[in-house]
């Protein structure tokens, strides 16, 4: 009886990941139409998907009881964690850096959000997953987490993998919430 | 720290979690099937958490709000949007339906947007499907707890904006690429009122079924 009663519940809060895939892959063209240029478009998607970031990290430590995290490593994994919980599917982690400053996500063979995507030849500079990097990045930002990431591999352009690297700037000290220079 | 110590620890090697995931979910094509051609159209619908919608779609709005001067044009905007993911939607949606039947009628399709449709999307039916007394040809599918309205809050001063406009634009698109050319408009009623309004030469064409008996 309980699951039955638990049953709509959880249907009610997922939705069916073509309609959010479709939704930002029209956005993405809209944002295309407006702007042109598509180093223009990465910059808005970087935008979106930071914004998205500052307020997912929320959400996600209201959903999942975690500690702080000790290094690096650990907030890979948390990385990690994340995606499986928001894009159903997790990447790997991998190519460490020596240092250990630095690592990569990687999806073999798929792009999380890439499933109706075509790339014309025109538009081989776009960056359709910039929108992930951006969300890292503002994601790891509340948490005082300076990174900077880049699409080591895009599978939508033919490579094998898609591949986001991403590599630990330094510590944020201080950080004044959002809007308080 | 040492060299071997970070090697040690290559979480990428993990490989067991990544490819249980794939092939639980259905999610991605097996390498070995390089052409689009060879993987099957049918895939199990993949659920992702509402929140995921509802940061991006946030963020849609948010874009829109700054590049419009008026409700009335950033609703048109998010209708926009919605009409493209339903026309694209239409496909995918089909290719899985258990049916696979193209509808003639007005209210089977009306029902396939209300219980198959909102299944396929949100996993759960509309709440109802409505004539109108009124209008010909003019019917209400009402959805109490519209997933583009539950996180927008609406400042006071843009309280006429609906978001369902989003919802609206997809249903529209969803219904006239299927033949059934009409608009939909969305009303703050009973929750969330999807107006479904059809073209009169497609109320006519559906009288014409009855006539024909």
């Amino acid at each position: 009886m309980s699951a039955k009663g638990k049953a709509p519940l959880l249907d009610n809060n997922k939705v069916n990941a073509d309609l959010i895939k479709l939704t930002y892959g029209a956005l993405v063209a809209q944002i295309l139409k407006d702007y042109e240029k598509p180093e223009d478009v990465n910059k808005q998607l970087e935008k979106l998907g930071y914004n998205i970031g500052v307020r997912l990290v929320e959400d996600f430590i209201a959903h999942h009881n975690i500690p702080r995290c000790l290094d690096f490593r650990q907030t890979a994994e948390r990385v990690q964690q994340a995606f499986r919980f928001y894009l159903g599917f997790q990447p790997a982690v991998g190519n460490w850096a020596p240092t250990g400053n630095e690592f990569s996500l990687i999806w073999d063979n798929t792009n999380p959000i890439g499933d109706f995507v075509e790339f014309p030849d025109n538009l081989r500079t776009l960056q359709y997953s910039r929108v992930l990097c951006g969300a890292i990045r503002g994601g790891l930002e509340m948490v005082q987490i300076d990174v900077a990431i880049t699409i080591a591999k895009e599978f939508l352009l033919g490579d094998q993998a898609t591949e986001l690297r991403i590599r630990f700037n330094k510590r944020l000290e201080d950080a004044l919430p959002i809007g308080e220079d | 720290m040492s060299n071997s110590a970070s090697q040690s620890y290559f979480v990428g090697d993990l490989k067991a979690p990544l490819g249980m995931a794939s092939t639980s979910q259905n999610h991605t094509a097996p390498s070995d099937l390089t052409s689009i051609y060879e993987q099957s159209l049918k895939k199990e619908a993949v659920f992702w958490p509402v929140s995921t919608f509802a940061f991006l779609f946030a963020q849609s709005i948010e874009y829109y709000q700054h590049r419009v001067d008026t409700i009335r044009q950033l609703e048109e905007k998010l209708s926009h949007l919605g009409g493209q993911v339903g026309s694209r939607l239409l496909d995918s949606f089909m290719t899985n339906h258990q049916k696979m039947k193209r509808e003639q009628r007005i209210l089977p399709v009306l029902l396939l947007v209300k219980v198959g449709l909102w299944k396929h999307l949100f996993g759960k039916e509309a709440d109802q499907l409505e004539q109108s007394n009124e209008a010909d040809g003019t019917y209400y599918i009402i959805e109490k707890d519209a997933v583009t309205n539950r996180f927008i809050s609406v400042p006071r001063d843009k309280s006429s904006l609906n978001c369902g406009a989003f919802l609206a634009g997809l249903v529209q698109s969803f219904l006239s690429d299927s033949g059934f050319a009409c608009s939909v408009v969305a009303h703050a009623h009973k929750g969330t009122t999807l107006v479904v309004e059809f073209d009169k030469a497609v109320v006519v064409r559906d009288k014409a079924y009855d006539g024909g008996k």
